[in-house]
């Protein structure tokens, strides 16, 4: 039986009915590819064949490292704006060192709840997971441990909006860089 | 005296290779603990979860057995039957029916299982699948990932000095070899002269390391004297000012080295040393600089040869597989399509996991500096369309 299972498993990809994320067509293989260079790595897709692999090894081999070039300005980009507002505020209030202190706080907190606390909600309404298996997916993901055991937009019984993979990938992309800042700052913290 | 502090300076030799060693192992011990902890922690949840035959596992058995029965003696009818009708069966399977969680979350099994999730490679052959297993693996991996981070970093500091040493030794020997060339070739009477110019300019990195004349200078300089007049006095008032730079900086050292030959401070200093090593981890990485051509050849190579041995062991896996699954493994994307027999010998390959997750580690940081470099350089030639001179500094 349980040959059958993995004959199934790697015999999914080969046939059409299954879901665009499933099989190698232009959306999944740019999930694919987001899934490698981020390291995140699901391993719902992978090569088979030799030259697939071999193009892997070097795809991953420049990707990732662009990536973090990525991610660190985007961890900039944020870090300065949030600057911005504590600047803007503490000319208009008066306050004084408190308020940097008070916007990161609050910074963080509103941080937190974009990436961590609110798309478990989409999930469980577009996914049909539970609130928990979302947490635990957007997590999994953002650390970029990636099981593989929760992939979005596998299920060929549901419909899934034309926005849904976009607004997925951004989440992931700001995610981790917010994640990335937050263990700078504590390391920082730490020295 | 003398004779009575022979035993004495071999006493503070070790001493001082046990502090120096103390801090990396403390880190890797921490990190071993932890990863043992949590094997531990795992194994009692999940080995301990109850399987519970449930409704939908039998009414899948039921819908195949139903399926098998109907199937006529025709081998070809048969299969367009069996597929049509088992993709809607197989549609509701669960991996979880047919894993025996005891065989799998032993304590091998478990310790392998952290360690996908701290290094953050994550395969997901295993994955918690009660509730308290969740929970735990998310804070298991909040404190993990991050002490896996430093101790990366901090062996990483190590390799980062091991690899600039070996590298400035290989362009050490370079230069010799090709000045002795050149010394064969012309007359040795210029031979001087044109030394220490080619020195010069040969290690456009280091800059200026003798003290040279402004007039000789100028004369090695001879890109400046295609340039405009005020360009050139402002790269000759740089070059001075860095060389005096140099200078204080190597009297300033040297007075410290006064200072810490009083016996009474060196017995403190080690401490401190201690401390203060605490502070520099991560300084030594930020200051490699090597080409990235050789950090990617060393990645391959070292790949290659865990790729060579693994096989042995893995019988279905060739060459190629064993390469494609060792990146895929260092570079921590960890797809999970490549399932492993013996799992437990690759957790004794675990030191050169370590290293090897490093290697990669510092290529990417170097591949990160070189990108930004470049893309420095494109900004600035679309912004200015101008070919900036180029500025030889002592590093």
């Amino acid at each position: 039986l349980q040959d059958i299972i993995q004959a199934y498993k790697s015999g999914i990809t080969l046939q059409g009915n299954s879901t665009s994320l499933g099989r190698w067509d232009f959306s999944g293989s740019f999930f694919f590819s987001i899934s490698t260079i981020t390291t995140i790595g699901y391993g719902n897709l992978s090569p088979n064949t030799a030259a697939g692999r071999v193009f892997c090894v070097f795809f991953a081999l420049f990707g990732i490292p662009l990536n973090l070039v990525l991610l660190n300005s985007i961890g900039q980009l944020m870090l300065s704006g949030v600057q911005h507002c504590a600047h803007h505020l503490e000319e208009k209030f008066h306050w004084q060192k408190k308020a940097t202190l008070l916007i990161r706080i609050c910074a963080l907190l509103t941080c937190l709840l974009l990436f961590l606390l609110l798309p478990p909600v989409l999930f469980s309404a577009k996914e049909g997971w539970s609130y928990e298996e979302g947490f635990y997916y957007s997590f999994i993901t953002l650390t970029t441990i990636g099981f593989g055991d929760y992939v979005i937009g596998m299920n060929p019984d549901r419909t899934y909006p034309g926005w849904y993979k976009n607004v997925v990938s951004l989440w992931i992309l700001f995610g981790m860089a917010w994640l990335a800042l937050v263990i700078k700052f504590c390391i920082n913290l730490l020295e | 005296m003398a004779l009575t502090s022979q035993p004495l300076r071999g006493k503070k030799r070790c001493k001082k290779i046990f502090w120096a060693v103390f801090p990396h192992a403390c880190f890797i011990l921490s990190l071993v603990i932890y990863a043992f902890l949590g094997a531990l922690m795992f194994s009692h949840i999940e080995g301990n979860r109850k399987v519970n035959s449930s409704e939908g596992y039998r009414n899948f058995l039921q819908g195949l057995w139903s399926i098998s029965k109907n199937l006529s003696d025709n081998m070809t009818e048969n299969e367009e039957v069996f597929k049509e009708k088992i993709y809607n069966l197989l549609g509701t399977f669960q991996h979880e029916w047919f894993v025996d969680p005891k065989k799998i979350w032993n304590f091998f099994g478990s310790l392998f299982f952290c360690c996908t999730v701290f290094t953050t490679v994550g395969y997901g052959n295993t994955y918690p699948i009660t509730r308290t297993g969740k929970y735990l693996c998310m804070l298991y991996a909040l404190f993990g990932i991050p002490l896996m981070f430093l101790v990366l970093t901090d062996m990483g500091d190590i390799l980062a000095t091991v690899l600039s040493k070996c590298y400035n030794e290989f362009r050490k020997l370079q230069e010799k070899i090709l000045a002795s060339k050149l010394c064969s070739v012309f007359m040795c009477k210029k031979e001087s002269e044109t030394k220490s110019r080619r020195s010069l300019l040969m290690n456009s990195k280091v800059g200026i390391n003798e003290p040279l004349s402004i007039v000789e200078v100028l004369k090695s300089q001879s890109a400046l004297k295609r340039k405009p007049g005020q360009y050139r006095n402002a790269e000759i008032f740089e070059m001075l000012i860095a060389r005096e730079k140099e200078y204080t900086k190597l009297s300033r050292t040297k007075s410290i080295e006064r200072w810490s030959s009083c016996p009474e401070l060196e017995r403190g200093k080690t401490m401190t040393s201690v401390i203060e090593n605490f502070d520099k981890i991560g300084k030594e990485l930020e200051k490699l600089d090597v080409p990235i051509l050789l950090m990617i050849l060393v990645i391959f190579v070292y790949i290659s040869c865990a790729a060579a041995i693994l096989p042995k062991w893995e019988t279905n896996l060739d060459f190629q597989e064993a390469f494609y699954f060792c990146f895929i493994t260092l570079t921590t994307i960890g797809f999970g399509d490549t399932q492993l027999q013996h799992p437990r010998f690759f957790l004794f390959l675990s030191l050169y996991i370590i290293i090897g997750m490093e290697i990669v580690f510092i290529a990417f940081k170097l591949g990160q500096d070189r990108l930004i470099v470049f893309y420095k350089k494109v900004i600035s030639f679309c912004g200015e369309k101008k070919i900036m001179p180029k500025k030889i500094y002592p590093k």
